[in-house]
Order: structure tokens, then C-alpha cells, then sequence
């Protein structure tokens, strides 16, 4: 298939990049100095090293989303290397899923690299490291499908600095999406419980995917909650692509 | 097979700056290339070139009229299968050696992976890059990049060959390569639509040449045909000859000019011609050289652009 010369050139392209391998090392380095706070847990060292470990994970792969997917459309157009790509025989949505699918399994493989570096120090450090944490680090990786969706849709037609605010205010305001709701409820006014109810269902529902609490403290999750929010990752991000090829679909070069 | 391009009525609007306003960068483009021959697409800057090509090639979509090639829209993906393109200036990915770009596009292209390696050897010392095949795009002059564009045009192995200012950023020897790389595809059969505004090139290698001004076609043809055969002056260089007679020969023609121990004059007859020949054989002088000039494509280009500047005024 024509896409899979995308998908690999997309992942040779971001871990040749430097501030892929940058974010990979900070990231290992924060993970390293867990051991720093241990004076500070009273008696909580595992948890907070657990919780330090996978809360890195998410922050740094978050990162490599929002940055490297932020200029990984709008680059290949200022540097018109596009012009080479969609002059061959591939549709423009297959560039624009090429683009998604080699992000992902750039994340996929940083999230690999991380999750060893964490397992690692875990042993060192003489914690018995559960497989629980893998199903934190999975839903991490769920939602990283959204955030590259969106970080990739932003790159259609923006600058990367402006690409990168976008999805990272998108990031953190997909985790107070439970609040908007709560004061959609609340509030008195109609015209902002129509904006709250707005922002509740068009922005992504990311607090869903953070089960690191539960995790942490060994707290059983019902399989239905995997389901429900792999089921909404695909419906998401899937909303998100269709109008990026729409976008990129009419663009002229 | 009869034409690969046709463009019919072809207009591309943009709209630009802050208050949009609208540029039209072709317009109403009626444009046929034949199978089998080189066509060069000649026009100033900005004239809509390239805007063209990038319609036929899928990068822009026309505002109106229609365009074809091989018989199927240029908007259907498969027919650029046929289709090998150089843009102006090519871009690649700095981080790749030439044969990782290769095999990318030979993938993207469509080429079955059996025949990859072969493909790339071939075109690698086609180009002369054969030796810098594990050396990073990234280090490449601008030569090389351009060598690399056409080696990338071709790996599919395409009908057609549309190329944007090739020679640009070429030494002379760089253009010759290129030149003899254009004689030979059309000897293998392929068809080749070139734009440029390096004369000499369309000159030497064209079959037919259209002329695009301010986004319309001002001239297409046969080189022949637009610039006739007719003989449009004589130069004739004569040496042992007084200063007297370079008097006489002033009044004979408006061009004289003498330099050290010879003497050019420009006539437009040959009856004039011959009267200066008679002169030559009475006061014994030397005839060096009698060269007949046809009108060149720079000059028909100059009368045109002329021509239709003074329309607008």
C-alpha cells in the first residue's frame, strides 16, 4: 500500500528529528530523579515514584504530539517538499492518514522506550513493578490518538506555534470537560450553559483516559471502561481526520 | 496516440492579501501537446507557468475550464501514474541519502518493489550521483539537487515528463546533461512539456514552443512556423579595406562598425549584399566571413512581449 511509504518516511523523519530525541531524554532524566523525591513521600515512596513515572510518560509523549504534530503537515508545505509527494498517484486523505499513522507509531515507540526506562527503575529502585501500570500507560497511548488527530488537523492549515497552543489548549481543556458539564448544570444563566454544554460535547472527553489514580493504588477497573473509551478514541479521532482530509482536499500549493 | 495535454478554457483565480482581492494567473488557456514531442512552455516571470503545470499535475485546482491528460482529467489520481514532474527549484527530505528518496517515490509512484533497486542504479548514474548514493540530501549543491529532481521524475518510469525551469541552477555542462537526458527521452517515445526562459535551450531542443503572457497564450506553433524561415539580415566581416571606403560603405547600410583591421556591416538584401561584394573585389579587400541571420526565438519573444505591452498601454 501507497501509504505505508508515508507512514515510514513520517517516523524516519521524527526520530531523525532533534526535538524528538531531546523530549526522550528529558524524559528518561525526569523519570531517573524519581528517586529524588523520596525523603519527601513519608512512607508513599512506590506511589510517588509510580505516579512520577507515568504522569512523565504522559507529559513527554504529549509533547512529542503536540510538537512534532504540530508542523508535520504545515513543514512538508513552506518546505514544498509536498510538491513531490501529492503529484504521485496517492489521494490527499491517504497523505493526511500516512502523516496520522506514522506519528502514531513514533509515539508508539516512544512509548515503548519510557515504559522499559520506567519498568527499569522500578526494579532498581526494588519496587515489584505491576502490570496494572501497562494499562495506564495504554490509555495514555488512546489518548494520544486524539491529541495527534488534532494536533495533525491544526497542521493543515496553521503555523507550527500556532498548531501546538491549539492542541495543547485543546489538551487541557478536554480535561476539565466533566467541570464544563457540572457548571452547565449549575449555572443560571441559559447563554453560558449553552457555551458550557458546547464546549462539554465538541471538545474531547480526555479526562476518560486517566486512570493513573486507580492504578497507582490498585484499584480494580471494570473492562467496559477499556471498551467504552477505545470505542470513543476510534469515533473521535476519526471525526477529527475526516475533516482534516476535507480541509486538505481543497487546498491549493 | 494523438494529444496528451489539452486544456481547454483553463482560468486559475487567487485571491490574496488582506482585502482578498482577486488575481487571475491564467486565463481561458487553450493548450494541446502532442504524443512523442517536446514542447517548451516559455513566459517572463510570473507569466503562469508555472500555475499550469501545477494544475496538471494535481498541486492546484483550476477556478474554471477543464484539463486533460492522456485522455483523463488531471484531478484523477491514477493518470499520475503516467506523469513524472520536477517543480521549480525541488524540495526533498534533507535527512534521506538519494536512494532512501528514491525508493520512497518509486513506492509512492506505484513501481512493484522488485523492480526498485534496478531503477534507482539505472537513474543514480543516469544523473551522476551514483557516488554520493550514502551521502545526505542535506549536503547536496543546488546541481545536485536538480539532478536528483529529474532521477525522481523518472523512476516510474512515466509517459509523460513535465518539467518546471529544469535548467535552472545547472553549470553549462549541467544543462548539456540535461539537454541530451530530454533528446533521449523523446527517442524513447515519451513526451516532455518544459517551461523556461532560457532561450537557447527551447531553441536547440523544442518541437513546438507556446508563449504565455499575463496569463494567456499569446503564440503556439512549430519554432519554424513562429519564427519563419526567412533571412532577416546578412553580416558580412571585410578586412584591408581604407578608411575612404568605410565612408562609402555607410551610405550602403546603417549598421557599420569598424574595429581594428576589419569592418562589420549589417545589410537586409541581397542586392545589397552584392553591391557590397563588388565593392570588396574593386579596392581587393578580403571577405572574412557572409553570414545570413535568421530572426531568433529571443527576438520574436522581445516583439511579442513588446508587441502586447503596447496593447495594454
Amino acid at each position: 500500500m501507497r501509504v505505508n511509504g508515508i507512514i515510514l518516511n513520517t517516523f524516519r523523519e521524527a526520530i531523525r528529528d532533534k526535538i524528538f530525541i531531546t523530549i526522550i531524554i528529558f524524559a528518561v532524566i525526569v523519570m531517573g530523579s524519581s528517586k529524588v523525591v523520596q525523603p519527601l513521600a513519608l512512607g508513599q515512596e512506590e506511589k510517588v515514584i509510580k505516579d512520577i513515572g507515568l504522569n512523565s510518560i504522559t507529559l513527554f509523549t504529549v509533547l512529542i504530539a503536540v510538537l512534532v504534530g504540530g508542523r508535520l503537515v504545515y513543514k512538508e508545505i513552506e518546505k514544498r517538499t509536498i510538491y513531490l509527494i501529492i503529484s504521485r498517484p496517492i489521494h490527499r486523505w491517504q497523505f493526511i492518514i500516512g502523516k496520522y499513522f506514522g506519528l502514531l507509531l513514533v509515539i508508539f515507540e516512544s512509548l515503548l522506550i519510557m515504559a522499559c526506562v520506567f519498568y527499569l527503575i522500578l526494579v532498581l529502585l526494588g519496587i515489584t513493578p505491576s502490570l496494572n501500570l501497562l494499562l495506564s500507560i495504554l490509555m495514555t497511548f488512546f489518548e494520544l490518538w486524539i491529541i495527534t488527530a488534532l494536533a495533525i488537523f491544526f497542521s493543515t492549515f496553521s503555523s507550527p506555534i500556532t498548531s501546538s497552543i491549539f492542541t495543547f489548549a485543546i489538551y487541557f481543556l478536554g480535561h476539565l470537560t466533566r467541570d464544563f458539564r457540572a457548571f452547565a448544570i449549575a449555572t443560571k444563566s441559559p447563554s453560558t450553559k449553552v457555551i458550557a454544554d458546547i464546549l462539554y460535547y465538541l471538545l474531547p472527553n480526555l479526562a476518560n483516559f486517566n486512570i493513573k489514580a486507580e492504578v497507582v493504588h490498585n484499584i480494580y477497573l471494570e473492562p467496559k471502561i477499556f471498551i467504552l473509551t477505545i470505542a470513543y478514541t476510534v469515533l473521535y479521532s476519526t471525526i477529527v481526520l475526516i475533516f482534516s482530509c476535507l480541509l486538505f482536499q481543497k487546498k491549493d500549493f | 496516440m494523438g494529444k496528451v495535454i489539452v486544456t481547454e478554457n483553463l482560468t486559475k483565480e487567487y485571491r490574496t492579501g488582506f482585502k482578498m482581492q482577486k488575481i487571475r494567473a491564467i486565463e481561458n488557456l487553450n493548450l494541446e501537446v502532442e504524443a512523442r514531442e517536446i514542447f517548451g512552455f516559455l513566459g517572463p516571470n510570473g507569466a503562469g507557468k508555472t500555475t499550469t503545470i501545477k494544475i496538471l499535475v494535481g498541486l492546484a485546482q483550476p477556478t474554471s475550464g477543464k484539463a486533460t491528460v492522456l485522455g483523463k482529467p488531471c484531478t484523477d489520481v491514477e493518470i499520475k501514474r503516467q506523469i513524472g514532474y520536477l517543480p521549480e527549484s525541488p524540495y526533498f527530505y534533507e535527512y534521506l541519502n538519494p536512494v532512501e528518496y528514491l525508493k520512497l517515490c518509486a513506492q509512492l509512484s506505484g513501481l512493484p518493489s522488485d523492480d526498485h533497486a534496478k531503477q534507482i542504479t539505472k537513474l543514480l548514474k543516469l544523473v551522476r550521483l551514483d557516488a554520493f548514493e550514502k551521502m545526505k540530501i542535506r549536503g547536496f549543491s543546488r546541481g545536485m539537487l536538480q539532478r536528483l529532481g529529474i532521477a525522481q521524475a523518472l523512476i516510474h518510469d512515466p509517459e509523460l515528463v513535465i518539467l518546471d525551469e529544469p535548467m535552472g541552477g545547472l553549470d553549462p555542462i549541467g544543462r548539456r546533461e540535461f539537454r541530451d537526458i530530454i533528446l533521449n527521452l523523446k527517442t524513447q517515445g515519451k513526451t516532455v512539456f518544459f517551461s523556461t526562459h532560457i532561450l537557447a535551450d527551447v531553441e536547440m531542443i523544442c518541437d513546438r514552443v507556446g508563449i504565455l503572457l499575463n496569463g494567456k497564450l499569446i503564440n503556439i506553433g512549430r519554432l519554424d512556423e513562429i519564427l519563419g524561415a526567412e533571412i532577416e539580415t546578412f553580416e558580412i566581416v571585410i578586412k584591408n579595406i581604407d578608411r575612404k571606403m568605410v565612408k562609402v560603405l555607410e551610405r550602403l547600410s546603417d549598421k557599420v562598425i569598424p574595429s581594428e583591421d576589419k569592418v562589420l556591416i549589417e545589410v537586409k538584401t541581397e542586392e545589397e549584399v552584392e553591391r557590397i561584394m563588388a565593392i570588396v573585389r574593386e579596392v581587393n579587400a578580403k571577405l572574412i566571413s557572409l553570414l545570413p541571420r535568421r530572426k531568433t526565438l529571443e527576438d520574436h519573444f522581445m516583439r511579442e512581449i513588446q508587441k502586447e505591452r503596447l496593447k495594454e498601454i
